[in-house]
């Protein structure tokens, strides 16, 4: 059965490669990690090399004469060339070490340890409630079909989806945490702390995944499989089920993909509104007194993991859809 | 931090936690408490998070309030400047010798005795680390010009200057000088800033557990007795401990205040107004920020010409500034604000309003006004340059965050004229460094170039004497020399609201927040 499969994909989808679909598809995305990260790591370095300000002057303090900050420059490296920096860097990475916090003195790894699974944490599970209820929420929508639904739902959908997450956070705030006192209004000590954060998180990106939905359900739905699979009468759930839901997970799949990378990166406003302490409110902190070392060590994870995440939703939609390993695989 | 991960949580919480949560009450009622010497934890939330544990390199509002916790001062300076006793009991000062006396039965965070000796090793350790140093022991004692002696035999630790300084004892009761114990000093500066040195402390808490950029818990040292006697202390029990919390953002420390998961924050913005009249909280405000114009006065630069100084004197006015921050900060007529020892209370020093006056000078004058946004977005930088705008000046403004101003103003590294200065320090001596000696580019602090001998020439005095009237009487004169050059153009005060639970009560010493006199009073 499964050389049955493979030579149909091989025969629909023209391979000739000699490492195969999967293999090409594979070496490719792992060439372009590669370069994403080295992209990654010279950006980083370079951008925040034009931050305006001086951090040995943050470091040394408000009450330091030139010669202090000067002995900090010294402390930190800072009055090497650029390249030097930039080599000293490069060779930390190489073996592991991802420098020091200038303010805190703290390895960088230990920060983004200590910090990314609180961003990580609120990120994933945001996107599963997202799958969650958008999917649903869509395709019943699209399988109603009445005008007065779509328009309420275009409408809901619409107003959410555009409102931004800090207004969804400091209202979520106001009525379940000071006005009800049902949930913490901040902080990440109990399981509840997250219900508000993901929820300011889940909203706006709910309402235009299931709009993404709804387009793509009513697409699929007017299908002749489809047509065919009613006139069989077949039981609701098993239709869109087994039918309908499949043909969806592409496009379904792909948003998922790309809001999580979003959402790894947009959690900074929702983890100040709520004192998350994930990895975006340090890059704030580490922005706002020049902390190179952990900006750049910041940026280069959330990046590599953006990469890595699409590389995961690349090899998933070619698991459940070998087709798209034409798209995927280098032609 | 322990707390369930991500699997249990993404079970459980759109159901379970929900359901949980409905079950907890509302606002928390203040700390809780237990024991009959100290009280409960009470919850503390501040906005930036501590850079440094090391006393001697603070750099935060955080750091001062924590690591004053932690390493305790020989002594503190009460409001008016008086000095009250600390980890020292008495003291004698002359410009040139200081000796005080440590109270008896002194121990260190571990239990073991902490002795005269320490005490200079930490103080040495201070004068070379510290940028602050260079103050309590003046710019004229650098090297081996201050010798730093104790006697364990008698409890005596003094101080010996070769020149004349009379700012000793001010120095010394900074949070720079917080006393560190031998484990911490042989523990060395990377542990030191990283906190949680065993046997380190001096102070009435030592570190429990700490979370950087979330939170820290701070735990009441039995039987420590050296707290400072201000004159404002409140009655009432220690806190147990003491739990900090770091939240980036003011509405979200408001919000926490509100539903009961903090105790205490400080609060610079609109959302203190939510706990004005509410019978729950109370709200205690004092400076933060001393805000005044100062001057590039470099040749070539307008400030350089004193009528453009005293027309951008006259086009300011001080309560319209106020009123950009709400109006709720404190005009200022000098560079300090009044809690300050030997401010000015001559209000006539401070050139007035005169818009018509200013018109005639200012008209066509190009300036480049460079401020920080770190306050209200720079909102007061805007105003003053509207204010310029209005008196004919064609005004650049440049609203830099605060890293950007230090380096181009304070660092002279920037292309600017005149700046609005938030000047965090509240003394004299230290905030007047800025307007005498060498510029950054030579090694001082004269960011703007300042040359006023009257200013200088008593700056020096005042800070020579330990006489309290010849030094008042200095400072006077070198605050007139400075005010009626325009060198300095006072505006007003941004002020910290501290709002806390009725049931905690603490004094602000010199408008500091001092959180060793925390008391739990309900």
């Amino acid at each position: 059965m499964a050389a049955t499969t493979a030579r149909r994909t091989t025969a629909e989808t023209g391979w000739s490669t000699p490492l195969g679909p999967w293999g090409t598809l594979l070496v490719r995305r792992l060439a372009g990690l590669i370069a994403v990260a080295i992209t990654l790591v010279a950006g980083t370095f370079l951008m925040v090399q034009l931050i305006p300000g001086d951090p040995a002057r943050v470091v040394a303090g408000a009450e330091a004469t030139p010669v202090d900050v000067e002995r900090a420059r010294h402390d930190l490296g800072l009055d090497q060339p650029l390249l030097t920096r930039f080599g000293t860097y490069t060779g930390g990475l190489l073996r592991g070490h991802m420098g020091t916090s200038f303010q805190t003195q703290e390895p960088v790894a230990e920060i983004i340890g200590d910090r990314l699974p609180f961003t990580t944490e609120i990120a994933l599970l945001s996107v599963l409630v997202v799958l969650v209820l958008a999917v649903p929420i869509g395709l019943a929508v699209a399988a109603r079909g009445s005008r007065r639904t779509d328009g309420s739902f275009t409408f809901v959908t619409g107003t959410v989806g555009a409102t931004p997450e800090y207004i969804i956070g400091t209202l979520l705030v106001l009525g379940f945490a000071i006005e009800l006192g049902w949930l913490p209004a901040a902080g990440a000590e109990t399981v509840s702390s997250m219900v508000l954060p993901v929820a300011a998180l889940v909203l706006p990106a709910t309402c235009v995944m299931a709009r993404i939905v709804r387009r793509e359900a009513e697409h699929v739905l007017a299908q002749d499989y489809m047509r065919t699979a009613r006139g069989r009468r077949l039981p609701p759930l098993r239709l869109y089920a087994r039918h309908a839901l499949p043909n969806l997970l592409t496009a379904t799949l792909t948003l998922g993909g790309l809001i999580l990378a979003g959402l790894l990166g947009g959690t900074v406003v929702v983890e100040s509104v709520f004192a998350w302490p994930g990895i975006g409110q340090r890059v704030v902190e580490a922005l706002l007194v020049r902390d190179y070392p952990v900006i750049q060590g910041c940026v280069l994870i959330l990046g590599l993991l953006a990469a890595l995440l699409n590389l995961l939703v690349d090899v998933v939609l070619a698991l459940l859809d070998p087709r798209t390993l034409a798209g995927k695989g280098g032609h | 931090m322990p707390r369930p991960r991500f699997l249990s949580g993404a079970v459980t919480v759109a159901a379970t936690s929900l359901l949980a949560s409905a079950c907890t009450t509302g606002p928390a009622g203040g700390p809780s408490s237990s024991g009959d010497e100290s009280g409960g934890t009470v919850k503390i939330g501040f906005t930036s998070d501590v850079t440094s544990f090391d006393p001697a390199k603070g750099a935060s509002a955080t750091d001062y309030v924590i690591t004053s916790l932690l390493y305790q001062p020989l002594i503190g300076q009460d409001d008016g400047g008086t000095f009250v006793p600390g980890l020292a009991d008495t003291w004698t000062s002359t410009p040139t010798k200081t000796t005080l006396t440590l109270k008896k039965g002194l121990t260190c965070s571990d239990g073991s005795a902490l002795t005269a000796s320490q005490v200079v090793a930490s103080l040495k350790r201070y004068r070379a680390t510290s940028a602050g140093a260079l103050l309590t022991f003046g710019a004229a004692n650098a090297g081996d010009r201050t010798t730093i002696t104790g006697d364990d035999e008698t409890g005596t630790v003094t101080v010996t200057t070769a020149s004349p300084w009379g700012e000793v004892l001010a120095g010394l009761s900074g949070t720079g000088a917080g006393i560190v114990c031998e484990a911490g000093l042989d523990a060395g500066a990377a542990a030191l800033a990283q906190g949680a040195v065993k046997g380190a402390a001096t102070g009435p808490y030592e570190m429990a557990t700490a979370q950087r950029g979330a939170s820290y818990e701070l735990r009441l040292r039995k039987g420590f007795e050296a707290y400072p006697r201000f004159a404002s202390m409140p009655a009432g029990k220690p806190a147990d401990r003491l739990r900090f919390q770091i939240s980036k953002n003011e509405s979200t420390l408001a919000n926490q205040l509100q539903t009961g998961a903090l105790d205490l924050a400080p609060l610079t913005g609109t959302d203190a107004t939510r706990f004005t009249g509410n019978d729950t909280f109370t709200v205690r405000s004092t400076p933060l920020i001393r805000n005044h114009i100062g001057f590039n006065q470099r040749p070539g630069r307008p400030g350089a010409d004193p009528k453009v100084r005293k027309a951008i004197a006259q086009a300011v006015d001080v309560d319209a500034y106020n009123n950009v921050f709400g109006g709720t900060g404190r005009p200022l007529i000098s560079y300090v604000d009044d809690k300050a020892a030997c401010v000015s209370t001559d209000d006539s020093l401070v050139t007035r309003t005169d818009t018509a006056a200013a018109k005639q000078v200012l008209k066509g004058v190009p300036i480049r006004l460079e401020g920080s946004n770190a306050v209200a977005g720079g909102a007061g930088n805007s105003y003053v340059a509207e204010a310029l705008r209005a008196a004919g000046a064609e005004v650049k403004l440049t609203n830099a965050d605060n890293a950007t101003w230090a380096t181009d103003v304070t660092a002279n590294r920037g292309d600017w004229d005149v700046t609005v200065f938030p000047l965090i320090t509240g003394t004299l001596a230290r905030g007047g460094t800025y307007f005498l000696g060498p510029e950054p580019a030579e090694g001082g602090l004269n960011y703007g170039a300042v040359k006023n001998a009257a200013y200088a020439e008593n700056y020096v005095a005042a800070t020579s004497t330990t006489d309290r009237n010849a030094k008042c009487a200095a400072w006077q004169k070198a605050q007139e020399a400075l005010l009626e050059a325009n060198d300095v153009i006072p505006l007003a005060t941004v002020d910290v609201h501290y709002v806390t639970r009725k049931a905690i009560s603490f004094a602000t010493p010199s408008g500091s927040l001092t959180l060793s006199t925390l008391r739990i009073t309900g």
